[in-house]
């Protein structure tokens, strides 16, 4: 007994010790998130004229005493096209705020003078600068599977029982590519979320191809890319993609994988919806399908609209469908 | 030849398993197989066949519930009422073709409320593993097996949210733990292969177990197949001297995905325990220490191997005469110790709930609340995961992780007693930890966390045949740092159980259960990043209050068939914005 009370005491003792300072810390410092914030250097544009066709790192910088999460929106005077940068730093230089004259939310820029606007939303920061853009960047090439406009591709629409509204329109909305946008809008009687779908086969873009030409055969390269907008209905964008394995010109979803992902829609306004192949994640895994992203054999792209609750709203558009191959579609 | 009797017909082993691989393809065969199977169940045992037996589960639930509160007063998106349930049946076959070799085959037919006419059935093998011996010396397992190791190598730890819950609240959780594989081992299941062997050397050993596997745990998709591989062992040098060694290593396979990148996470562990015995009292000693790497490799970005270490020494004392069992231990597990098979956590706090996942008109994610672990399956997590996952502090802060939470240290002290004529049962631990590494700052964050409970048996007091059970149970989590009005932590959450099991009629129960949690205070939560280092904080101020009733009443066909029928309230209290839940439902389970 002797012997067990020592022990008792050997832990107390040990427990005492362990509540000793630490001297090193794990991760960073609180402070460093939640402290005063303090501006250290204030929000530039790195020139005052911008130009998008050389390599000219186009930025911003501002520096801070502490971490914060930050945005800079710049807007089109003329166009009305927005850019969004947003971080989490203390600094901000070339490394997190080049911005290559891409677009937010549609229409793209012009040539002309924009706005740029930075905020610390939690701390109530608002500092504005100018900016003149001279050449305007490049449009980015790759595969163009539907724009919904002379060529349009054959696809196919299942309409479900709660009869959605599917189809080409070209008002009231402004098409960002061209005169005419898809619309998916609709509300879900039968409370199964499910509102309808529109499917595009690779015949349907080129008719003599059975499977999508993307140009790599790395899920991590390929990016689908499509301009979505949205109503401020969340609403869920479910994007598939059903692979023809055996080459046989069918895509057996019993037989053959489908990849899939899904983005919930819940801005207002145009804007691009990116997705990198190998981000899908199988969507029939009890299908026999080989269980393996293969980019060069994509036959189908379908569009699932979903509500985001049973018996709820829901409404996109889109236009505008691309395959990229190294980075996403920047407009 | 193999040959198994079916009534009156005789099949070869070989015959049945192709009827049966077959039979797969259509559903609506291996109903009838299923079927076949239970009515000829009866007939195997009266034959007294051992080649085969049968077993498995039945389980009907049908619920309705209702959201309801202040949290919804404008709420125009969301459903406000759910009616769901299944039907399923769960057919097993144990075929022993010869004495050293067992198969083992689960078939699961179920059917969704609302799929009419089979539109929501689904037909699969739960389970199938085969196992055996070779040369009646080293027994091995292929297939769905369930494995563990020390509580650093390799556990499933019981999830947070309860303290000595009542039998109303666990109905539905036993179901949860049945779904997803959990059992009273705190075992994980996995897929692969295990294999164990003992043996003795006289005078020197007295017994040596010894156990290895090698399981998949993901297959391979965007990210890169993981594995996970073992060795146990253990030796009995004498009754008074035990040594034992955990190695357990997780790791990703490279060039089975497109991702270049991969990683490793060896952990061992050493054991050894001493102890002197009389017919009175056994006194112990006791300890554990081991060290962990995480290692990434091909990274985009560089990532420093990370090593850490855990020790833990202790004591305990069982006074069998007074049904007493008390232990003290010390505990250390640094920041940098890392290990997937023992840290990753049963709930995944990502997941949203099944019934009612949003609420108000901007579709905000509903918190998972107690209720919802108590009875949702979707929520639980059945695989190792290779990064810390998230918790919720509400539910457990000091040991979020089990007792291989990382960045702890302290003394650990645990009472658990039993009256001899079963009359109580009652525990205790405490667990008095800090930081070993300031966690956001340099002033160290103090822990206390307290569980008691204790079962009276009122039954055994009044010398009754019929069941009277009351259950109760507390516990208090607490974080506290000190320093400025920014790197201060006071966070204090306290939960209570407690219910009654009240055999009114013969074999006809009436369960009572209450639970509730209150949380208040500030605290940070580590935000990881996917290499397991924290990169940012969560703050939380929280003040919050749950509470559950249950009331139900349970019948009992046989000691393994039941049917229960049960109403929750649930009110869940955020900041003054409330909502309550209000659900009935019908289990009748059946296990055969």
């Amino acid at each position: 007994m002797r012997l067990m009370k020592n022990i008792w005491l050997i832990a107390i003792i040990l427990g005492f010790w362990a509540c000793k300072k630490p001297k090193e810390v794990d991760g960073p410092l609180v402070t460093e998130f939640y402290g005063p914030f303090n501006l250290v250097e204030g929000f530039k544009a790195s020139a005052d004229t911008f130009s998008f066709n050389n390599t000219q790192a186009n930025h911003f910088t501002a520096k801070f005493n502490r971490s914060a999460d930050w945005k800079i929106t710049i807007k089109g005077l003329q166009s009305g096209a927005v850019k969004e940068i947003v971080g989490s730093s203390k600094v901000i230089d070339f490394n997190n705020s080049v911005w290559n004259g891409s677009t937010t939310f549609i229409p793209v820029f012009k040539s002309e003078n924009c706005e740029a606007t930075f905020t610390v939303e939690d701390e109530g920061v608002l500092i504005k600068d100018t900016v003149f853009i001279k050449t305007v960047k490049p449009v980015d090439q790759g595969l163009v599977i539907a724009d919904f406009e002379t060529n349009n591709p054959g696809f196919f629409i299942d309409y479900s029982s709660d009869g959605d509204t599917i189809r080409v329109e070209s008002a009231p909305l402004k098409a960002p590519y061209g005169k005419q946008y898809f619309l998916m809008q609709g509300y879900d009687k039968n409370g199964d979320t499910y509102l309808g779908q529109l499917g595009i086969e690779a015949k349907d873009v080129i008719s003599s191809d059975t499977v999508f030409k993307t140009s790599t055969k790395a899920p991590s390269e390929l990016y689908f890319n499509l301009l979505v907008y949205g109503f401020n209905k969340p609403s869920i964008l479910k994007i598939q993609f059903g692979e023809d394995e055996n080459n046989n010109k069918i895509t057996d979803n019993k037989t053959e994988d489908v990849y899939a992902k899904s983005v919930t829609v819940d801005w207002v306004g145009w804007k691009v919806v990116s997705i990198k192949y190998s981000e899908t994640t199988i969507d029939n895994a009890s299908a026999t399908g080989n269980k393996k992203q293969e980019p060069d054999k994509i036959g189908i792209v379908s569009f699932i609209h979903l509500t985001t609750a049973v018996k709820g709203k829901a409404a996109y558009a889109f236009d505008y469908m691309i395959f990229t191959t190294g980075k996403p579609f920047q407009p | 030849m193999n040959c198994i009797l079916m009534h009156k017909n005789c099949y070869s082993l070989k015959s049945l398993l192709k009827f049966l691989v077959k039979s797969t393809k259509s559903k609506y065969l291996i109903l009838l197989l299923a079927a076949a199977f239970v009515i000829n169940s009866k007939l195997f045992a009266q034959q007294g066949n051992n080649k085969v037996a049968f077993f498995g589960l039945g389980r009907a639930v049908l619920q309705q519930t209702q959201l309801s509160g202040k949290a919804l007063d404008s709420d125009t998106s969301n459903a406000k009422q759910a009616n769901s349930g299944n039907t399923l049946i769960d057919v097993g076959l144990n075929v022993k073709p010869n004495a050293n070799t067992q198969i083992n085959l689960i078939f699961r037919a179920k059917n969704e409320f609302g799929g009419f006419y089979g539109s929501g059935a689904t037909v699969n093998v739960r389970q199938l593993f085969v196992k055996g011996a070779i040369a009646k010396k080293i027994n091995y397992k292929i297939g769905d097996i369930d494995l563990k190791q020390s509580r650093y190598t390799l556990w499933n730890y019981d999830e947070e949210g309860r303290v000595n819950e009542s039998t109303a609240l666990s109905m539905l959780r036993d179901v949860v733990y049945y779904e997803n594989f959990y059992n009273k081992n705190n075992e994980w299941r996995v897929q692969g292969a295990q294999t164990d062997f003992a043996f003795s050397i006289k005078n020197i050993i007295q017994k040596w177990n010894s156990q290895a596997y090698i399981a998949r745990i993901k297959v391979a998709s965007s990210a890169p197949e993981m594995l996970i591989n073992g060795v146990s062992t253990t030796i009995d040098q004498s009754k008074f001297l035990t040594l034992g060694l955990n190695y357990a290593n997780t790791f990703e396979v490279a060039k089975t995905s497109s991702e270049p990148s991969t990683f490793r996470n060896p952990v061992f562990t050493v054991t050894g325990s001493t102890k002197l015995q009389t017919d009175k009292i056994e006194a112990k000693l006791f300890t554990e220490f081991g060290q962990s790497t995480l290692e990434y490799i091909n990274t985009t970005v560089p990532v420093n191997l990370k090593q850490g270490g855990m020790m833990e020494v202790g004591a305990s004392i069982d006074l069998k005469k007074i049904g007493l069992v008390a232990s003290a231990s010390f505990r250390s597990v640094s920041s940098d110790f890392f290990s997937a098979g023992a840290q990753s956590k049963r709930i995944n706090f990502n997941q949203s709930a099944s019934l009612f996942p949003t609420i108000g008109n901007d579709f905000a994610t509903r918190e998972t609340n107690l209720w919802d672990l108590s009875r949702d399956t979707r929520l639980y997590n059945r695989n190792l995961s290779q990064r810390l996952m998230n918790y919720n502090p509400r539910y457990a802060n000091t040991l979020a992780y089990g007792d291989a939470t990382p960045n702890r240290q302290g003394a650990v002290f645990n009472i658990n007693y039993k009256h001899k004529s079963e009359i109580v049962d009652a525990f205790l631990q405490a667990n008095f930890l800090s930081n070993i590494k300031g966690e956001g700052a340099l002033e160290a964050k103090n822990y206390q966390l307290i569980k008691t409970g204790a079962n009276v048996n009122i039954d055994k007091i009044l010398e009754s045949t019929r069941v009277f059970k009351l259950s109760l149970g507390f516990g208090m989590d607490k974080a506290s740092r000190n320093g400025d009005t920014i790197t201060s932590v006071d966070y204090l959450s306290n939960i209570i159980d407690a219910g009654v099991d009240a055999e009114i009629l013969k074999n006809t129960e009436i369960l009572l259960g209450i639970k509730t949690i209150k949380a208040k205070g500030k605290e940070y939560i580590p935000v990881r990043s996917g290499y397991n280092q924290i990169e940012n904080f969560t703050l939380l101020k929280d003040d919050h209050k749950e509470t559950i009733l249950a009331i139900g009443l349970k019948y009992k066909f046989t000691k393994n068939i039941f049917v229960a029928l049960q109403h929750h309230y649930v009110k869940v209290d955020d900041f003054g914005k409330d909502y309550k839940i209000n659900q009935s439902f019908i289990l009748f389970n059946l296990i055969y």
